[in-house]
């Protein structure tokens, strides 16, 4: 599909544009007129930026590590899900060649030596920080959604469906109950008229 | 219960305790908890190739990492976070996740990858540093490094090289400062009135930015202009790094206090005397015309001047 090798995933089709990716996306509707976070003073923006940038730094290179450097994910579930819509020999050049990209960014950061386990922590000290910080609030910040609880949600909803080698992942946002309300309580609230979700 | 711990550390340079970002952020923490450490600078030896630095050693376990270090040195009961909420300190890994994504690529292109400020600065300090042969290659690698940190992370498609990246890198980094800026407000630390291991992280990053020479320095120009950051790091560094000031940190701001005071008195005096002297040779020089002497802050004499012959 041309798209797909153009554009990254997400990205949203708006007549003769394309816009993809999160924060483009983001600056895209804010444009037209639809920003949810100009609600939020200075120092709350800050902080809005700051726990995004968690998110990314921490559960979307754990989610990569857990993909493509652990080998029993990586060759049971990841290699054949990311080659699947490609014919034979081209379906394995790529994949390696992705898998190749994903180490050498990993090495780059530092995360090449850590342990699964290690990674594992890493996602529940994430997982610590932001249940600390959504305490027993509806959303993050006062009584409206912003684009952190949407990335937020996205992450966690992506670890608690997407089936793995071994729960843990799952097992470890599970135990922050007040997240697990918040990504019940979104999909409910935003996503109830779509079939599937989360079981159990 | 306290064990030598020794840290291996880039020494001292520019006004600051070290040039080294990760190895600011360990001493700054240090000082803000009250461990004691010994410092051993990697400079002139061959731990500046083999070492990772900054490293902790303490009961031969070795610690490397400013994230690890803090840790160890938290569980060793030197924590300058105990006052933080369960909030304040989930905000803590929050902005320094903000400083690592967004600062950092920034810090590292100023000052290993921008030529001018390479060439001018940074390998010649680092060369410097290195014994003979490493001055030729170790830098280099460093540069390098940082290069490929900076394309790996932020130079996704269709952003391949160096230059495309700057300008995105450039943003986000004064995005980062800026919200810095918000965050700090009129206060003297971030949480408070004590500082953490988050006004160590931002004084790593930020001090070298602020005390070294760059001949080439957009960001360092942006900084400048956040009057709040730079008092920030001037305070830290008055407190916890004025030359051995082992005593509590207040003492030791009102003995600098008082010494300050006692130096401007003394330039005032030494001022009012060269003026004098100025004075009392435009007035005995045949070529001036003479006139009234100005108004005196000093007291010299209390007898008006008639006008002289």
């Amino acid at each position: 599909c041309s798209l797909q090798s153009e554009c990254k995933v997400p990205f949203i089709h708006v007549g003769n544009q394309v816009v993809s990716e999160l924060g483009p996306i983001i600056q895209f509707t804010k444009a037209k007129g639809h920003s949810l976070s100009d609600v939020l003073d200075d120092v709350q923006r800050a902080e809005m930026k700051a726990y995004m940038e968690l998110m990314n730094n921490m559960l979307l290179t754990a989610e990569l590590y857990i993909q493509w450097c652990d080998e029993t994910t990586a060759a049971e579930i990841t290699r054949p899900r990311y080659s699947s819509p490609y014919p034979w020999p081209l379906k394995h050049i790529l994949a390696y060649q992705k898998q190749w990209e994903v180490r050498r960014k990993m090495s780059a950061v530092g995360w090449a030596e850590k342990t699964l386990e290690q990674v594992y922590e890493d996602v529940a000290q994430c997982c610590q920080a932001l249940s600390q910080r959504l305490g027993t609030q509806m959303y993050f910040f006062n009584r409206q959604p912003t684009e952190l609880d949407a990335l937020v949600f996205g992450h966690l909803f992506t670890i608690l469906t997407t089936q793995l080698t071994s729960n843990e992942l799952s097992d470890k946002v599970k135990t922050y109950s007040n997240l697990l309300t918040f990504v019940h309580r979104i999909e409910q609230t935003y996503f109830e008229d779509q079939g599937g979700g989360l079981s159990s | 219960m306290a064990a030598a711990m020794e840290l291996s550390c880039w020494g001292e340079g520019w006004g600051l305790p070290s040039v080294h970002t990760e190895s600011l952020v360990v001493l700054a923490y240090a000082k803000f908890s009250g461990a004691k450490l010994t410092i051993q600078p990697v400079d002139w030896t061959w731990k500046t190739l083999t070492g990772t630095v900054p490293a902790l050693h303490c009961e031969g376990h070795t610690v490397t990492e400013p994230a690890q270090i803090l840790n160890f040195l938290r569980k060793q009961r030197y924590n300058a976070d105990y006052e933080l909420s369960a909030k304040q300190g989930a905000d803590t890994l929050a902005y320094i996740a903000l400083l690592e994504e967004k600062l950092r690529p920034a810090l590292l292109h100023t000052f290993w990858v921008d030529t001018e400020n390479y060439t001018n600065l940074t390998r010649p300090w680092f060369a410097s540093r290195c014994p003979f042969p490493l001055n030729f290659f170790i830098p280099g690698r460093q540069a390098r490094v940082a290069l490929s940190l900076i394309l790996l992370t932020k130079g996704e498609s269709p952003l391949h090289s160096i230059t495309e990246v700057e300008a995105k890198v450039y943003n986000e980094a004064k995005e980062c400062l800026n919200l810095l800026s918000h965050r700090l407000g009129t206060s003297p630390y971030f949480f408070g009135k004590m500082p953490g291991s988050l006004d160590a992280f931002v004084f790593g990053y930020i001090a070298p930015l602020l005390k070294a020479s760059l001949p080439s320095g957009p960001l360092k120009q942006h900084l400048n202009q956040l009057t709040n950051l730079c008092q920030f790091c001037d305070a830290v560094l008055k407190t916890y790094f004025d030359d051995d000031a082992p005593g509590s940190p207040p003492v030791s701001q009102d003995a600098s206090v008082d010494a300050n005071l006692q130096k401007l008195t003394q330039l005032v005096n030494k001022e009012s005397n060269l003026i004098e002297k100025m004075d009392d040779n435009l007035r005995s020089s045949p070529q001036h015309k003479p006139r009234a002497p100005p108004a005196r802050p000093t007291t010299l004499s209390s007898q008006k001047n008639s006008t002289p012959a």
